[in-house]
């Protein structure tokens, strides 16, 4: 199974899984980090705790928005680890898209693919064109 | 160095001073004073793409940003550690008054208010800044209530009662 790791501000990435969970069902392997009350090297350091724990298992990192800390220590994570993709930009589509594919689509294609959806999902609403 | 802001925060530029700070004072440049950013071109793109195209950021090593003179600019003067603003103080950028915007758990800091946490040495120099007649005023952002940290830097490691 691939993983994922949410990196957020505030309780976004938490409160994401969970959300995910009850669309989607329950499921494992997605963890949800937040920089709230840490310092840069901390918030690094968690992340790569838990690529370190997936011991070799594929994983693909989202961050919430590009700039800011979170995406600060995943682009050290990815400066140290370039074979991780970390996609910016996390919505609940995405991550749906994430859960829905990480076992069928081949490991360089998602990233792509989920990214698609992503950007897919934010529309201007109109009922016409539903 | 006229600035309408000089900060202390282990993140530097991020959300609470690009949307907190930077807007409500209606700066026009943020600066980064410190030496591994000015040195490293992935973090200093990093930061750029976290501020509006409307507001300028330029990076500096500590001894850059203590001799420039930024007059004319409504600045955010950025400096990721006491001891980084002690050392531009020291070499000549004065400051009337400091804000301590973000200091996370590092190595040896105590919590004094949550997002102060400070060593011994940081508590040194803040006490040397002060004993140089700087004003260290804790605030993470502008709509949070500021707090003077030199009665918390005297009894080392308590909180205010009925404060933040």
């Amino acid at each position: 199974m691939v993983a994922g790791i949410i990196v957020t501000h505030g309780r976004l990435a938490e409160e994401l899984v969970e959300t995910a969970k009850r669309v989607y069902g329950d499921f494992a392997g997605c963890h949800a980090v937040t920089n709230e009350g840490k310092s840069p090297p901390a918030l690094h350091q968690e992340i790569d705790s838990i690529v370190r724990s997936l011991e070799g298992e594929r994983c693909v990192v989202f961050v919430d928005f590009l700039g800011g800390s979170c995406c600060h220590a995943c682009t050290r994570l990815k400066i140290e680890r370039s074979d991780i993709p970390v996609v910016a930009g996390v919505n609940l589509p995405m991550l749906l898209a994430f859960l829905n594919k990480r076992d069928t689509v081949p490991f360089d294609r998602l990233p792509a693919e989920i990214i698609d959806r992503g950007l897919g999902s934010i529309q201007l609403v109109d009922p016409e064109r539903i | 160095m006229p600035v309408s802001l000089v900060r202390i925060d282990d993140r530097l530029i991020h959300g609470q001073v690009v949307l907190g700070w930077a807007r409500v004072l209606k700066a026009d440049r943020i600066v980064v004073a410190n030496d591994r950013v000015a040195g490293n071109d992935w973090e200093r793109r990093l930061y750029t793409a976290s501020v509006p195209p409307q507001l300028a950021v330029s990076f500096l090593t500590i001894e850059d940003a203590a001799r420039r003179g930024l007059e004319g600019h409504s600045v955010v003067l950025l400096f990721e550690s006491v001891a980084d603003l002690h050392r531009a103080f020291v070499a000549g950028a004065h400051f009337e008054e400091v804000n301590v915007g973000g200091l996370h758990y590092h190595e040896g800091a105590r919590e004094v208010l949550p997002f102060v946490y400070l060593s011994e040495d940081d508590r040194r120099l803040l006490k040397d800044l002060i004993d140089r007649g700087v004003k260290l005023i804790a605030r993470d952002i502008p709509g949070n209530p500021a707090v003077d940290l030199k009665p918390l830097l005297l009894h080392a490691g308590t909180r205010p009662s009925g404060g933040i």
